[in-house]
């Protein structure tokens, strides 16, 4: 049905290579899914916006190569045949749906587009009901309600599954979805992932799935096709691919996949509560229209301690107030209620002097390494400042922070340079580097590396657990990915609506979980039963430090 | 909605406090002294005619029973008399108010319409040969004096083609009808509009050039939408916020009028009024212009603040 023929696509001059796509060929038959699978700069996206004709224009230039849906030559067709194909023939789903949404149009007119752009012109009562026809069908069970929406008042897999309403309003023969679940949480990715398949029964339709994910390979794909730098390097069929990968870059990334058997042999004996949580609260008042307000429970009641040398990991779902902790915790927002101890000491009644030191002994590694830097500090300076405004000399503190980034992997030749100039694991080992910087007691890796490509996710587990081992550190990791979890932490933390349903050793939690919540969080890990047979938990005595 | 508008009107009246008696304090400051200039004007500089001037107006007082004087008289919108004018400052500035508003209003909607609309044609066709026109002119138009622009255009279409007419209303012997009155009113307009035609033009552009960037506008090209629809229902849309704060900038300035244009033109409207004001001592009609001035502003803050949320659902109204 669809087949790509030795398409390149250029990059402009001064590109970091000559193409961004090179000799890439493939098919998608009716009623299967290829999943194209690789890292960021793999040129899986510009593939998939190519076969869309909704590449950058820059690009659109530069592509050769053949690309038939059908009869159709898509390669040839200028900007109104394409119109006529897009959205008729050919559905896109994208990554991030709070942004692929328009943020200031009601839902339902921005499905009733769709319709609308292909020359269906249906009257107010029965767009209406087509409309809600189709959210009903892509599983949004209030679709009167949802269409009057906008996108922010909505939750993320409510928005994926708008947006996939939109892609398969008319019955396209091709959906090309391009990571459409990577930003969201592991049940809601199951329930999209299951719904795709069940409209792909229902319609027929091809899909081309790109994904970096081999846990969604495994669940859903009938191909694969493996990119590295603009190359496809391999394709074949699920099976053959996962089971017996020939190119070695493929088993590089099948190795990377994190597996939820691997929980960490060593497990520390518990020592004395470093900190100690008790009674958490914190709630949040929602804007719900021009003027109405609503009382939203982050937290209820949450009770915990981390012991000294102890990783502990907070799962859950989105909403389920692991990121509320992490700041009620470093105090960047107020608590409601309850009480944290420090060493022994109230948090809350610490004032001046006291708190600025406390602060120094919490500290956090933010999701996003893009924007948690700042853009025109050089690293060496993002790092040293913390000591410095900690009262260390700043020579000494420069000193401190070249020996700390040659620790995370990162050389003495990239102490001057600026953020955007590195990669998105190099800038995540930064904000590492930043954190230890002011000697914490305790580190939050706030979903740290949910950002990052597998490889990378994988070296930098490697590289938190290699100075867990050297400096003894303690380490308090929010994650949504239980397979992550499952990797690095000694005891696991199972949260749901603002409150803790399970605890306990991270094999026993995941082994025999006494939750039905927990249960159905390891039920949604994509891939689990078949990658994780696969290979052998990893020895955590045998990790270090890979740049 | 209603209990927000209240509370914001409330504070309003306080800002509007505040203006008048940061202004009534800052005008006594200046140096100089109102009884000597009337006395000035009437020919007598006779020390006892300019003290019973200054008892008459209650110049003679305390600056702060003054204060408290001229205070509560604006609540009863008693601005006061004007020395020089021998007029209530109010009747003054309602008689001005027209002409000004007739100006200041149609220099608004021209340039709004005219800006945005080139504005979002050169966003839709960023670094193209009609942006590029676009951009030079308006840059040009951005840094050419308004008063040069205004003698220009007299010279060009009142002098040379002797097509309009270069000063006053049409209506200064009473015997003018709307026609005339248009014709009298376009070289003010077009010359106040031009400036604010440029702002227009590049706040419109940057604003569209950034919304076409956005993971939405591809989402409506893989719909199949065509893209003057997408330029309409999706960019513009999303584009109108910073033209609205500079909207709302240029319409707090409609009562104020434009000293320079009203003055080119011999336009008879507020601007003029509170210049004259200001370079005869006329303390009680220059704090009237201020005064009538700052509620608009105030005003148009408020009506803009809920215009914003009628625009984008996003933004909240917190009291």
């Amino acid at each position: 049905m669809l087949h790509v023929q030795n398409l390149r696509v250029g990059l402009p001059v001064g590109g970091d290579r000559a193409f961004a796509v090179e000799g890439v060929s493939f098919e998608v038959r009716p009623g299967s899914t290829l999943c194209l699978v690789g890292e960021s700069g793999s040129g899986k996206t510009v593939t998939g916006q190519t076969v869309a004709g909704l590449q950058p224009k820059l690009l659109r230039e530069r592509t050769t190569g053949i690309v038939r849906l059908g009869d159709v030559e898509l390669s040839k067709l200028d900007e109104r045949q394409w119109r006529a194909i897009r959205g008729r023939e050919i559905g896109v789903v994208f990554q991030e749906p709070m942004t692929a949404l328009n943020p200031i149009m009601p839902i339902g007119r921005q499905i009733a587009e769709v319709f609308e752009a292909h020359g269906m012109m249906l009257g107010k009562a029965q767009m209406r009901e087509r409309v809600h026809g189709l959210l009903e069908r892509v599983g949004i069970r209030d679709p009167a309600r949802i269409a009057n929406s906008y996108s922010f008042r909505i939750s993320g897999g409510q928005r994926q599954r708008v947006m996939i309403a939109m892609a398969v309003a008319l019955k396209p023969k091709l959906l090309i979805a391009d990571e459409p679940t990577t930003a969201l949480d592991v049940t809601t990715q199951a329930q999209v992932l299951a719904l795709l398949a069940d409209l792909q029964r229902e319609t027929g339709m091809g899909i081309l799935f790109v994904t970096h994910d081999f846990g969604i390979v495994a669940d859903i794909a009938t191909d694969v096709a493996v990119m590295q730098h603009g190359h496809l390097v391999e394709m074949g069929s699920k099976e053959a691919v996962l089971r017996t990968p020939k190119h070695p870059y493929t088993a590089k990334l099948l190795e990377a996949v994190p597996r939820l058997g691997a929980a960490r042999p060593c497990a520390v004996r518990r020592a004395a509560p470093l900190i100690e949580v008790t009674g958490m609260c914190k709630h949040y008042s929602i804007a719900e229209g021009l003027l109405k307000r609503r009382r939203l429970d982050a937290l209820k009641d949450v009770s915990f301690s981390v012991c000294r040398g102890e990783v502990v990991s907070l799962v859950g779902e989105s909403g389920s107030g692991k990121s509320t902790i992490a700041r009620c915790l470093t105090k960047l927002i107020p608590m409601d209620g309850g009480t944290i101890k420090l060493n022994g000491t109230n948090l809350l009644a610490l004032k001046g002097a006291e708190l600025k030191e406390a602060r120094r002994k919490i500290q956090i590694v933010f999701q996003d390494p893009y924007g948690s830097l700042d853009p025109r500090q050089k690293i060496i300076e993002s790092v040293a400042a913390g000591p410095i405004a900690h009262g260390t000399p700043k020579r000494q503190a420069r000193d401190e922070a070249a020996a700390l980034l040659a620790l995370v992997g990162l050389g003495e030749n990239v102490l001057e340079r600026f953020p955007h100039e590195f990669s998105g694991g190099q800038r995540q080992r930064i904000g590492i580097a930043r954190a230890l910087a002011v000697k914490p007691d305790l580190l939050i890796a706030d979903e740290a590396v949910s950002a990052l490509d597998v490889t990378v996710q994988a070296q930098v587990l490697q590289l938190l657990a290699d100075l867990r081992d050297r400096l003894g550190l303690t380490m308090l990791f929010i994650t949504h990915d239980l397979r992550v979890a499952g990797q690095v932490s000694d005891r696991v933390i199972v949260l749901e609506n603002g409150g803790i349903v399970e605890e306990g050793p991270a094999e026993a939690v995941f082994s025999v979980p006494r939750s039905a919540y927990t249960r159905r969080l390891l039920d949604s890990i994509p891939g689990l039963h078949v990658i994780s047979r696969e290979r052998p938990a990893a020895d955590c005595r045998k990790l270090s430090v890979a740049s | 909605m209603t209990s927000y508008i209240g509370s914001r009107l409330i504070k309003a009246l306080g800002i509007l406090i505040a203006v008048v008696t940061l202004n009534f304090l800052l005008i006594r400051l200046v140096p100089g002294d109102p009884a000597t200039v009337i006395a000035g004007e009437s020919g007598m500089s006779d020390p006892a005619f300019v003290e019973s001037i200054r008892r008459a107006y209650g110049l003679d007082q305390p600056l702060l029973l003054q204060l408290k004087t001229y205070l509560l008289n604006t609540f009863t919108f008693d601005f006061g008399f004007s020395y020089r004018l021998q007029s209530d400052v109010i009747s003054l500035i309602a008689e001005r108010l027209p002409a000004t508003l007739a100006l200041t209003g149609a220099a608004f909607i021209l340039s709004l319409v005219v800006g945005v609309s080139l504005g979002v044609v050169a966003g839709a066709r960023a670094d193209g040969k009609l942006d590029l026109i676009i951009r030079l002119v308006t840059l040009t138009l951005y840094s050419i004096p308004v008063f040069w622009i205004g003698l220009m255009l007299i010279l060009i279409f009142s002098v040379k083609l002797r097509w309009l007419p270069a000063s006053g209303t049409g209506f200064e012997y009473g015997d003018g009808d709307a026609l005339t009155f248009l014709r009298h009113l376009l070289l003010p307009v077009v010359t106040l509009s031009l400036f604010y035609v440029a702002v227009y033009v590049r706040l419109a552009r940057t604003s569209v050039v950034d919304v076409l960037h956005l993971d939405f506008i591809r989402t409506a090209r893989s719909k199949g939408m065509a893209g003057g629809k997408i330029l309409r229902r999706h960019v513009l849309p999303n584009a109108m916020l910073p033209i609205l704060t500079m909207a709302s900038l240029q319409a707090g300035n409609l009562v104020s009028g434009s000293i320079a244009v009203e003055t080119i033109f011999a336009w008879p409207g507020v601007g003029r009024l509170g210049y004259e004001a200001l370079m005869h001592r006329d303390y009680n009609m220059l704090l009237g212009v201020f005064l009538t001035s700052a509620a608009m502003v105030v005003l148009l803050n408020i009506v803009s603040d809920i215009l914003y949320v009628l625009v984008d659902p996003r933004i909240e109204l917190v009291k």
